[in-house]
C-alpha cells in the first residue's frame, strides 16, 4: 500500500526533479550468490559487487568457486561451472527436504540452507487498465490458489523478452487457503504511447514464473522488496558475509504475448 | 504536472487574525515562566535556559508557506529548531526527532499536527493565545518527551463585547465568533476553518471522485467565577482526508478537550486540568479485489494538578498527573484476515521544584525532581522475542493488572548568575523520560507512523541534557545577544530493524531495535527589538548522532536530522500604520542521507549495497520568503480589513526533499535524482475583523 501511495505522491506534490552528481566512496567488492534448487535442477550464479560508477555487466562473475549441495549431511553433488558465473547440477528438490549449500571461493566459505516446497497452483493471469489520478495505468494481475493446511510463501517474477521485469513476494497470512492475488504495476498508457523503455510494447513476450519458497527465502526477498530505495541492506541469508540468497523452491512457468487490444478495462 | 499540482500551488493563501492581548492571557492567567520573544529584559533575567515563547501577533507579521500564519512553521525559525522537511509542520530540536517532542494544547497531548500531509499545521492561529517551547531543559511539571516540550495555550474570547472575524484565502476559509455569554463573567470563542480545494475537483470529470480537504475547529469557554477562581473549557478537533477515486483513502483525526480550574490568590496559584485527547488514523486501499484497511489510534485521559506558592525569595512548584494511555499500534483488515495490537498503560508522575533568589544579589537557582511510574497494563498479549524478533513466549495478565512498571526519577536544575542588569549566565541540567514511542520508516511523520507504549520489552527513552548560556542586552534594550551551548544524550531510542517496515508484523516490538543518540551544539542569536525594524539573526552549529546495535555495524552514525550549520534571518519592518513588510531567509547544511557504496545483480535487477548509514550530504537548503500586510480600519473603526501578500521561495530555488537512486535495466549507469517540493509560491488572502 505504501509503495502505491509513494508512487502517487510525486504526481500530487513534487514540483521539480533533477539529476545530481555524487562523489561515491568505493568499498571492497563483496561476493554475491544467487542460488536456486528446483524440482528440475540446481543453478547457482556467483558474482561480485561493483562500484556504483562501474556499469559493466559480465566483468564481475566468479568462475573459480566450489559449490556443494547436500542434504541431511550427505553430499549430493559438486556443481559444475557452465560459464558467465553460473554453476549447475542435476540435483532436484524432492518432497519437503532441506538442502544445504556451501560455496567456497578464495578460501572463504559461505553457507545457507532452504527447504523444498510443494508446487504452487496458479489460477490466472491478465493485464488490466486502472484509472489513477486521470491517467490510465497498466497492471498485471496474477492469481493463485493457496495450498490449504500449510503456511505458504510465494515469489513471483515477470520476464519481458527474456529479462526480469517485475517481481514480488507474497505470503498467505492474510488469506490462508484462499485464492490470492498479486498486482504488478507496469506502466502508464502514456508511457506505452511514448515508447518508454520501461513500458511494455504491443507484442512483448511475457513469461510468468511462480515459485513456492520457504520462510527464510521469503524473509530475505521481502526485506529486499521492502527496503528498495530506503538505504538499508536486506537481511543476511548466508553465513560468512556474502550477499544474495539460496532458495529451494517449486517453480511453475507460463508465457504470454502482450497485446494492447486484449487488456481488460477494470 | 497535472491539475492537482496546479490546484495545490495556485489555490493558496489564508487570512490571518490575532488579538493583541495574547501575552497577557498567557502570562496573567497561567503565569508561565518563559522568555518573551520581544522582551530582551526577560531573556536576560529569566532563570529557565532554552525556553522560547511565541506570541500569535508575531506570527502574523512573518511570511509563511502559502500565506498561512502558522505557529509550527514560525517555531522552525527559532535557533536550535529545524523543520522536519520542506513539507512538514513538525519540528526537531537540538538533534532530537519530531517523534521525541511533546505537543500540548491546554495540557492535552496532540499528535501529527499537520494538515495536508504536514503542509499546514492543524492549529488555527486565531484560536491561540501563545505557545512556549522548552528545548529539552523543561521545568519539572513537564514530562513525557525526550526532546522538547511545546506548550500551546488557546485563547479565551472577549468578555466585554461580541466580535469575530472572517477570512478567505485561495485554499481555505475560516471564521470565528467570540463574546460574552454573561458580561465580564462567561465568554466564548468559536473558530472553524476548512479548505475547499476539493470543491474544484467536483467541477472536473477527471477529478470529481478525489478528495483533498482539511477541517479544524476550536471552542473555548471562560468563566470567571470570582477574583480567585476561573474555569475554562476548551475543545479542538481536526480532520484530514485525502482520497484518490475509490482507490486509496488516507484519513486522520485529532481531538482534544480539557477542563481547567485556575485559582489565584496573593501567594498561591493552582491549576487543575482534566483532559482527553485522541489521534486516529484510518487508511485504506481498494485495488481490484484487494481490500486493505490500516487503522490505529493513541488516546489519553488524564488529570493534572500544579500549585505554585511564593514566599519571599522562595518559590515552590509541586503537582501530580495521572493519565491512562490507550494505544492501538495497528488494526489491519487485509483480505480475510483481521489483526489488532492494542495496549493500555497507566502513567503516574509527581514533581516538586524549589526556586530560590539568593541574598547574594546576582544568583538564583532552581532545583526540582519529577518522579514517574509507567505501567503497561494487562489484557492483551505480551511476549518475549529472540534476537531475530521471533516470538518465543506469550504472556497474558488479567485486564488492568500491571505487566511491567518503569520507574523514573528525573532531576532538573537551573542556575542564573546576573553580574549586571544587562548580562546573565545560565546553566541547567535535566533528565526526561518518554514512555510512548512513535516509529517511522521515513524522515517525516505520516499517517503510517506506528505508536508503541513501553512494555516488558520496550523501555522508556531516557534523555539527559546539560546547557550553558550567556545573555547580554544593550542598556537601551534595542539589541540583545544570546549564546547557548548544549549536550544531550538519549538512551533506548527505538528504530525499525533493517529489512522490515511498519506493515511487516502486527507485533510492533518484533520490528524494533533500540540504541542511543547524542546531540551537541551552540546556538547564537542577535535580536533587534524596537520598531520600526525588528527581528533576529541566528546561527546554530550542531551535531546529532545515533548508535544502534544491528544498524551500521553498531557504529555511531549521523542522524537523518544532522545538519551542521543552520542560519535564520527574520526581519519585520513597520512602514506605517497600514503597511508592514517582512522577510525571512533560512539556510541549512544539506541533510545526511544514505547513498549506495556498491551495486550488484540479483533477480535480473541492480541492487545497491549500503556500507554506511547517512554517510552522504544532500545539497544545502536555503530559501527566502517575503510578505506584506496592509490593514485599515473601516466603519468608523469598528471593523478592520487586512490584506496579506506573500511570496514563498522568492528566488525559486529547488531544495532537496527526496533523493533516489536508480539504475537502467541494461547497466547504463546509476542515476541520483533529487526531487523538490516547492518552487516560487505567491499567495494572497483577505481578512475582516470586527
Amino acid at each position: 500500500m505504501k509503495k502505491i501511495l509513494l508512487s502517487l505522491l510525486p504526481f500530487v506534490l513534487v514540483s521539480c526533479e533533477k539529476e545530481i552528481s555524487l562523489d561515491y566512496r568505493e568499498v571492497d567488492a563483496l561476493y554475491v550468490v544467487e542460488a536456486c534448487l528446483t524440482q528440475d535442477a540446481t543453478t547457482v550464479r556467483i558474482s561480485t559487487s561493483q562500484n556504483v560508477t562501474d556499469n559493466s555487466v559480465l566483468d564481475h562473475v566468479v568462475a573459480d568457486a566450489t559449490v556443494v549441495i547436500s542434504s541431511d549431511g550427505e553430499v549430493l553433488d559438486t556443481l559444475s561451472y557452465v560459464g558467465a558465473g553460473k554453476y549447475s547440477s542435476r540435483v532436484r528438490g524432492r518432497g519437503t527436504n532441506t538442502y544445504d549449500l556451501d560455496v567456497e571461493v578464495n578460501g572463504r566459505h559461505f553457507t545457507s540452507y532452504s527447504t523444498m516446497q510443494h508446487a504452487p497452483d496458479p489460477v490466472g493471469f491478465r493485464f488490466l487498465w486502472k484509472e489513477m489520478l486521470g491517467r490510465r495505468m497498466l497492471f498485471a494481475e496474477l492469481r493463485l490458489q493457496d495450498l490449504p493446511g500449510e503456511v505458504n510463501y510465494y515469489f513471483m517474477h515477470l520476464y519481458r523478452n527474456g529479462l526480469g521485469y517485475r517481481w514480488a513476494v507474497l505470503s498467505d497470512e492474510h488469506g490462508p487457503g484462499e485464492e490470492l492475488q498479486q498486482l504488478f504495476h507496469c506502466c502508464s498508457e502514456d508511457d506505452i504511447l511514448d515508447g518508454d523503455s520501461d513500458a511494455l510494447a504491443d507484442g512483448s513476450y511475457i513469461e510468468v514464473e511462480i515459485r513456492s519458497v520457504d520462510r527464510r527465502s521469503y524473509d530475505y526477498l521481502y526485506s529486499l522488496q521492502t527496503m528498495e530505495g530506503a538505504g538499508t541492506n536486506p537481511i543476511a541469508n548466508f553465513t560468512g558475509g556474502c550477499l544474495g540468497y539460496f532458495s529451494a523452491c517449486y517453480i511453475v512457468k507460463s508465457s504470454y504475448t502482450f497485446r494492447l487490444s486484449e487488456v481488460v478495462e477494470e | 504536472m497535472n491539475v492537482l499540482i496546479l490546484l495545490l500551488s495556485a489555490l493558496t493563501g489564508l487570512p490571518q487574525a490575532a488579538r493583541s492581548d495574547t501575552s497577557r492571557v498567557q502570562q496573567e492567567e497561567l503565569e508561565e515562566v518563559v522568555v518573551v520573544a520581544n522582551d530582551a529584559g526577560r531573556r536576560v533575567s529569566s532563570l529557565q535556559l532554552g525556553a522560547e515563547q511565541m506570541q500569535v501577533r508575531d506570527l502574523t507579521s512573518r511570511p509563511a508557506l502559502f500565506g498561512e500564519a502558522d505557529v509550527m512553521r514560525s517555531l522552525q525559525l527559532l535557533p536550535g529548531v529545524k523543520a522536519e522537511s520542506d513539507a512538514s509542520s513538525n519540528f526537531q530540536v537540538r538533534g532530537g526527532t519530531a517523534a521525541q517532542n511533546s505537543i500540548l494544547l491546554d495540557e492535552a497531548p496532540v499528535y501529527n499536527v499537520g494538515h495536508l500531509a504536514g503542509l499546514f499545521s492543524a492549529f488555527n492561529d486565531n484560536a491561540l493565545a501563545g505557545a512556549t517551547l522548552y528545548k529539552g531543559l523543561a521545568p519539572a511539571r513537564y514530562g513525557g518527551a525526550s526532546s522538547a516540550v511545546f506548550d500551546i495555550t488557546s485563547r479565551a474570547g472577549r468578555s466585554d463585547a461580541w466580535g469575530g472575524n472572517a477570512g478567505i484565502g485561495l485554499l481555505s476559509a475560516k471564521a470565528s465568533v467570540e463574546g460574552p455569554l454573561v458580561r465580564d463573567r462567561l465568554s466564548m470563542l468559536l473558530n472553524a476553518r476548512r479548505s475547499y480545494a476539493d470543491l474544484f475537483f467536483k467541477l472536473s470529470n477527471k477529478y470529481r471522485n478525489n478528495d483533498l480537504y482539511f477541517f479544524d475547529a476550536n471552542l473555548k469557554l471562560n468563566w470567571t467565577v470570582n477574583d480567585l477562581h476561573t474555569l475554562q473549557l476548551s475543545a479542538f478537533v481536526s480532520k484530514d482526508r485525502t482520497a484518490v477515486s475509490d482507490l486509496v483513502a488516507v484519513d486522520w483525526r485529532n481531538m482534544t478537550a480539557s477542563l481547567q480550574w485556575l485559582f489565584r490568590s496573593h501567594r498561591t496559584e493552582a491549576k487543575t486540568s482534566l483532559f482527553v485527547s485522541s489521534y486516529d488514523m484510518d487508511n485504506s486501499i481498494r485495488l481490484l479485489d484487494s481490500d486493505q484497511n490500516y487503522r490505529g489510534h493513541i488516546r489519553h485521559t488524564g488529570l493534572k494538578h500544579n500549585v505554585r506558592i511564593t514566599a519571599g525569595r522562595h518559590e515552590f512548584n509541586a503537582g501530580a498527573r495521572t493519565m491512562l494511555t490507550d494505544v492501538k499500534s495497528a488494526e489491519w483488515e487485509i483480505l480475510s484476515s483481521h489483526e489488532v495490537e492494542r495496549r493500555k498503560a497507566w502513567d503516574n508522575s509527581a514533581w516538586a521544584e524549589w526556586q530560590y533568589d539568593t541574598p547574594v544579589r546576582s544568583f538564583t537557582f532552581m532545583a526540582g525532581v519529577r518522579a514517574g511510574a509507567f505501567s503497561a497494563l494487562g489484557g492483551p498479549f505480551y511476549y518475549d522475542i529472540d534476537a531475530d524478533g521471533n516470538i518465543t513466549w506469550i504472556h497474558r495478565r488479567r485486564e488492568w493488572r500491571p505487566v511491567k512498571t518503569w520507574v523514573s526519577v528525573e532531576p532538573r536544575v537551573s542556575v542564573l548568575w546576573r553580574p549586571s542588569p544587562q548580562l546573565s549566565v545560565k546553566a541547567g541540567y535535566s533528565r526526561t523520560s518518554q514512555p510512548v514511542h512513535a516509529l517511522r520508516n521515513q524522515d517525516t511523520s505520516t499517517p503510517f507512523d506506528r505508536y508503541a507504549v513501553s512494555s516488558n520489552l520496550l523501555r522508556p527513552q531516557l534523555a539527559d541534557q546539560v546547557g550553558l548560556g550567556f545573555f547580554w542586552m544593550m542598556p537601551s534594550r534595542d539589541y540583545d545577544v544570546s549564546v547557548e551551548a548544549y549536550y544531550r544524550h538519549v538512551d533506548h531510542v527505538p528504530d525499525y530493524r533493517d529489512g522490515v517496515n511498519f506493515a511487516s508484523a502486527i507485533e510492533i516490538e518484533r520490528l524494533i531495535l533500540t540504541g542511543e543518540g547524542r546531540g551537541y551544539g551552540v546556538e547564537m542569536c542577535i535580536r533587534k527589538n524596537t520598531s520600526p525594524l525588528t527581528g533576529w539573526i541566528s546561527y546554530t552549529l550542531a551535531w546529532s548522532q545515533t548508535r544502534i546495535d544491528g544498524i551500521n555495524g553498531g557504529r555511531w552514525y549521523d542522524a537523518n536530522n544532522d545538519r551542521r550549520h543552520d542560519i535564520n534571518v527574520v526581519l519585520s519592518y513597520r512602514l506605517s500604520s497600514a503597511w508592514t513588510f517582512s522577510a525571512t531567509w533560512v539556510f541549512n547544511t544539506g541533510q545526511a542521507f544514505t547513498a549506495p557504496s556498491a551495486k550488484y545483480q540479483l533477480i535480473d535487477n541492480w541492487i545497491y549495497y549500503y556500507a554506511e548509514r547517512n554517510g552522504y550530504r544532500a545539497p544545502n537548503y536555503h530559501r527566502m520568503d517575503i510578505g506584506a500586510k496592509w490593514s485599515r480600519p473601516i466603519a468608523g473603526g469598528r471593523m478592520m480589513r487586512e490584506w496579506h501578500f506573500g511570496i514563498y521561495n522568492v528566488y525559486n530555488r529547488y531544495n532537496p526533499w527526496l533523493i533516489r537512486f536508480e539504475d537502467s535495466t541494461y547497466g547504463r549507469g546509476t542515476k541520483a535524482t533529487q526531487y523538490s517540493l516547492f518552487g516560487i509560491v505567491p499567495s494572497v488572502s483577505f481578512n475582516l475583523k470586527w
